[in-house]
């Protein structure tokens, strides 16, 4: 196992997981939700609303970018032999990024738009569950015994 | 170091979303062809034997008291909405202004509303409110009005106090009004096009049926083409 050890893959894993649901929520603001209010349970409401947008970049398509960084830079750690601390702590930075913005579309969700997407509300889960595992992965490298070569 | 063996990997699985999206949004942008004969696939209904159009489901459709022109009209169009979507609210403001004035003014066309209040209550009120304007002969008037102050959903902004501020600022009689919205006096008419839309398969809003046939079009030019064409075929 390399460094990182197991926590590292999970954080990979669960980013492949948060790429497809951003993917599919991206189709779905592609095809249906820019130009109509689907009838889905929730998920129409949510994806339909005003707040599907920020900034003028589609939620879902953040979502594919932030996932799609967060996989590439652990893939990127795990391959590394002796990966450098400043790409711990971007990936830290990713992690925390995501969440707030995960925290925020859940605040969205409950008191703006009073509706909640399952898939939305998986990918908060996932983020937090990234967050979490990115954050004990960095804390348990720095306090590995670091062998240095003289 | 199997960094680019992980790295291609990752690389791949993140091209392969983006290709998805990209896709499926090129996929969309195609859209229908304007051109293209309306085909009895496009028909309304999920086999051919229970194929129904909405002419036929409701022979006289009920005209809105102040809607223009009706009489020499030969296409009829129409919209299933929600008052609460968004994307109703721009069609209402945007394309369908255009529309008015191209087709509807001119009596080329029969524009009808149909309610779908499918995201919560508060559709369901102002779809109420409007067919108790069109008691008054305002019914695109207060229609225009609740889109313009579309402010997102279920939070309040088509309450049935808000509903009679905008009745008083189109200068209603709100009396009577109150007594229409209060007394729930149009909620069956309003469940009944609820009904149709979903006997029809209407599953997002706004839908457009031309002439019995549902129609998806990107842009107000394809769907200018499309009525023209049907309305060169109806002549």
């Amino acid at each position: 196992m390399t460094h990182g050890g197991v926590s590292r893959w999970v954080v990979a894993a669960l980013s492949l997981a948060g790429l497809a649901l951003a993917t599919y929520l991206s189709v779905e603001h592609v095809t249906g939700g820019a130009t109509a209010c689907v009838v889905s349970g929730g998920c129409g409401d949510v994806t339909s609303s005003e707040y599907a947008v920020l900034l003028g970049v589609p939620v879902a398509f953040i979502g594919v970018a932030g996932y799609g960084a967060l996989l590439l830079g652990t893939l990127a750690y795990l391959g590394l032999d002796s990966p450098p601390n400043s790409l711990a702590y971007a990936l830290l930075g990713m992690a925390l990024l995501g969440e707030g913005l995960t925290a925020y579309f859940v605040y969205v969700q409950a008191f703006r738009i009073h509706a909640y997407c399952v898939y939305c509300l998986a990918s908060a889960g996932i983020m937090t569950a990234a967050l979490v595992m990115t954050v004990y992965a960095t804390v348990r490298a720095r306090n590995e015994p670091r062998i240095v070569l003289e | 170091m199997r960094l680019p063996y992980l790295l291609i990997g990752g690389g791949v699985l993140v091209a392969a979303a983006v290709a998805i999206i990209v896709f499926a949004a090129l996929g969309r942008d195609s859209g229908p062809d304007p051109t293209a004969e309306v085909t009895a696939q496009d028909e309304i209904g999920p086999t051919p034997t229970q194929v129904v159009t909405v002419a036929e489901d409701k022979p006289a459709p009920a005209p809105t008291p102040d809607e223009p022109a009706v009489e020499t009209a030969l296409v009829t169009l129409e919209e299933f909405g929600d008052f609460q979507c968004s994307h109703c609210a721009q069609f209402a403001l945007g394309m369908g202004k255009q529309l008015k004035e191209d087709f509807v003014e001119t009596g080329r066309i029969r524009f009808v509303f149909r309610h779908f209040p499918f995201i919560g209550e508060e559709s369901f009120r102002a779809a109420e409110a409007t067919e108790c304007a069109a008691d008054q002969d305002k019914f695109w008037e207060y229609h225009d009005t609740v889109f313009e102050n579309w402010k997102g959903v279920n939070q309040g902004a088509y309450s049935d106090d808000n509903l009679k501020g905008f009745a008083s600022h189109l200068r209603l009689d709100r009396d009577d009004f109150d007594s229409c919205l209060d007394g729930g006096k149009y909620r069956g008419k309003v469940e009944e096009d609820l009904h149709l839309g979903e006997r029809l398969g209407v599953n997002s809003t706004p839908s457009l049926f031309l002439e019995g046939h549902r129609i998806q079009v990107a842009s107000y030019s394809e769907l200018a083409q499309l009525i023209e064409s049907v309305i060169a075929e109806a002549q």
